[in-house]
């Protein structure tokens, strides 16, 4: 396939070929799943919430005007299907303390991990994730695995920039803090 | 420090990828959409299946009404009468003669379409059923 960009496919989607709609789930599945992944923080659930927001976004696709990049107003329906499934579900909230860490550890830390080679790195950030507050986790992922602006993520959550800095800066703290107390589990392997 | 630990992040996330769904879930999505498709197809048929025979029933009804009234020996009768139920001016009814007149050739051929359109509706009915007994049977 051809090196095509969303438009594309999303107007060849809006004209009645719903076969184009496969190039753009298979393009944003990981990232779609990774969003709801890290809040509804169960694997099975997260899947089917996935699914479901590529089908709400297939049958509202005609609204999308193309004013934000087609993969933010995406994420926003996965987001907006996500908080609401764990409105339901009423998730409970482990608050971490992230004032403990000293410089010194996060150092410590960040030049332990940072020897461990990529594959391995990738697992234990996502299951430090995972043990991060939904929101923040989510606000992470989009940061800085998808690089994503801070404008980008308040257009996807509707927080405010100063409120996505300052969850930006406690999860950071949060997310050492949680590698600090795993590395003795970890290296002792 | 803070600088370090933005610094420190951006360093562990270099190349981290984010997680994947499992292998089918394009297929499963791609199904999902189709079955949908299909049922909004099929809500929109079975609204007119549901309603088809009382819209042919009441066509049908209208066009004998038509034909009875174009066909009245008593001409200077106006709709108005026929609303007024006037038993005198109605008495034709019970006559039931055809007069071969333009708005009767109307109504007439208009009894005929409708009748047409419900028998193939009929067919299109009773045939699978047909073929379901027949199927049973064998």
């Amino acid at each position: 396939m051809s090196k095509k960009d969303d438009s594309y496919f999303i107007e060849k989607v809006k004209t009645g070929n719903s076969d184009s709609y496969k190039y753009l789930v298979e393009k944003h599945k990981n990232m779609i799943f990774t969003i709801v992944l890290r809040i509804v923080k169960n694997r099975e659930e997260a899947e089917e919430i996935a699914q479901d927001a590529f089908i709400k976004a297939f049958q509202s696709i005609n609204s999308f005007k193309g004013q934000s990049k087609f993969s933010t107003w995406l994420y926003k329906i996965a987001y907006n299907l996500s908080v609401s499934h764990t409105r339901k579900k009423k998730y409970e909230i482990i608050n971490l303390d992230e004032n403990l860490l000293s410089d010194n550890i996060i150092f410590e830390t960040y030049n332990e991990f940072s020897k461990i080679e990529e594959t391995e790195r990738n697992k234990i950030l996502n299951d430090a994730l995972n043990l991060l507050n939904s929101e923040d986790a989510l606000i992470i992922s989009l940061y800085y695995i998808e690089a994503y602006s801070v404008q980008e993520i308040e257009e996807i959550t509707s927080l405010t920039k100063s409120n996505i800095k300052i969850k930006l800066y406690r999860a950071r703290k949060q997310l050492f803090s949680i590698l600090s107390d795993s590395k003795e589990l970890i290296f002792a392997e | 420090m803070e600088d370090h630990t933005e610094k420190y992040m951006k360093e562990l996330f270099k190349g981290i990828k984010s997680d994947s769904p499992s292998k089918n879930f394009t297929v499963n999505v791609m199904n999902k959409i189709a079955s949908e498709k299909k049922t909004a197809a099929e809500t929109k048929l079975s609204f007119f299946n549901q309603y088809k025979f009382i819209f042919i029933f009441s066509l049908t009804f209208i066009s004998i009404f038509l034909i009875i009234f174009f066909s009245a020996d008593n001409q200077d009768i106006t709709i108005f009468d026929t609303i007024n139920f006037d038993f005198n001016k109605l008495a034709f009814v019970e006559k039931l003669r055809l007069y071969f007149n333009s708005g009767n050739q109307f109504s007439s051929i208009f009894l005929i379409i409708i009748v047409s359109i419900s028998m193939l509706f009929s067919i299109d009915y009773f045939i699978p059923k047909i073929r379901k007994l027949n199927h049973l049977t064998i």
